[in-house]
């Protein structure tokens, strides 16, 4: 009786140890993935729509809208010159928004 | 005899889950530190911010600043020389023996040309190496480059490229 008691005070043991390191071993993985998680913290200037106004979400380019108030400044070579380089880069998604609505809205203001 | 025993038992296991809850308290504690303290990493919207500055100052309203290209086209080499002050850039760190952690530059190109009309730069010229490389680590700066197109009182088209580097490693990244 003696003998079995003393079994099972030995498992009951084992077990607890065993839970026990488990239970560190996940602590340590956990904080491993918070330090992780952590270090993935880098601000774009990209925030929720819902928590801005209007105004604010809407995106823009400031290098687009310079290039284009130039645009719109020059005479017809200057347009096509310009107006080439500007979709050659647009072609390469250079700007942050859309050239195409963007110029459109330049030229609907100047009518 | 058995029941004094049993006790004890009893007692040691309290010790243990005192012990277990010790140790997940300490673990959510050190996991919510960890998260928590590691800085924010705004350097790119430092970068693209400063960016928009110098080209604000450079050509207000999209038109070069008559400051830098005087009415007849020519270049004011004054305002090269004192670019900080013209465009209000301050990079004084927050002690005086702390390396200057921004750089910007502006090259200045006419239409059709291959060297640049005019080079703006100020700040610390160690970053733009480390801008160049292609693979970006942890331990380097972060680069904003760009460049757009402008005109002055005769019309003559500029293309502006602007690069701007952050630094503040120590402030950004764990």
């Amino acid at each position: 009786m003696l003998n079995k008691n003393k079994k099972a005070q030995v498992a009951d043991s084992v077990t607890w140890i065993v839970a026990t390191i488990v239970i560190i071993v996940l602590l340590v993985l956990f904080i491993f993935g918070a330090s992780m998680l952590g270090s993935t913290r880098v601000v774009k200037g990209e925030f929720r729509e819902s928590l801005l106004s209007k105004s604010y979400a809407d995106k823009t380019d400031l290098f687009l809208v310079k290039s284009l108030i130039t645009y719109y400044q020059l005479d017809e070579a200057g347009k096509k010159y310009l107006g080439k380089e500007l979709k050659i880069l647009d072609d390469k998604n250079y700007f942050e928004v859309n050239y195409t609505i963007k110029n459109q809205e330049f030229a609907g203001r100047l009518v | 005899m058995m029941l004094k025993k049993n006790k004890k038992g009893e007692k040691l296991i309290s010790l243990y889950w005192f012990l277990v809850l010790t140790i997940i308290a300490g673990g959510i504690m050190i996991m919510v530190n960890v998260f928590y303290g590691a800085p924010y990493d705004i350097r790119e919207m430092e970068a693209s911010l400063l960016a928009e500055h110098v080209i604000n100052c450079i050509s207000p309203d999209g038109k070069m600043n008559s400051l830098l290209i005087s009415p007849i086209g020519t270049r004011i080499e004054e305002f090269r020389d004192h670019f900080s002050d013209r465009c209000n850039l301050n990079f004084a760190g927050h002690q005086e023996w702390e390396a200057v952690e921004y750089y910007v530059q502006a090259k200045l190109y006419i239409r059709g040309e291959k060297n640049p009309f005019m080079n703006l730069t100020y700040g610390n010229q160690n970053w733009v190496p480390q801008c160049k490389e292609d693979k970006q680590l942890k331990g380097m700066p972060v680069c904003f480059e760009k460049k757009y197109y402008s005109y002055d009182s005769g019309k003559k088209v500029y293309q502006i490229e602007i690069l701007t580097a952050v630094g503040k490693i120590k402030d950004n990244v764990k």
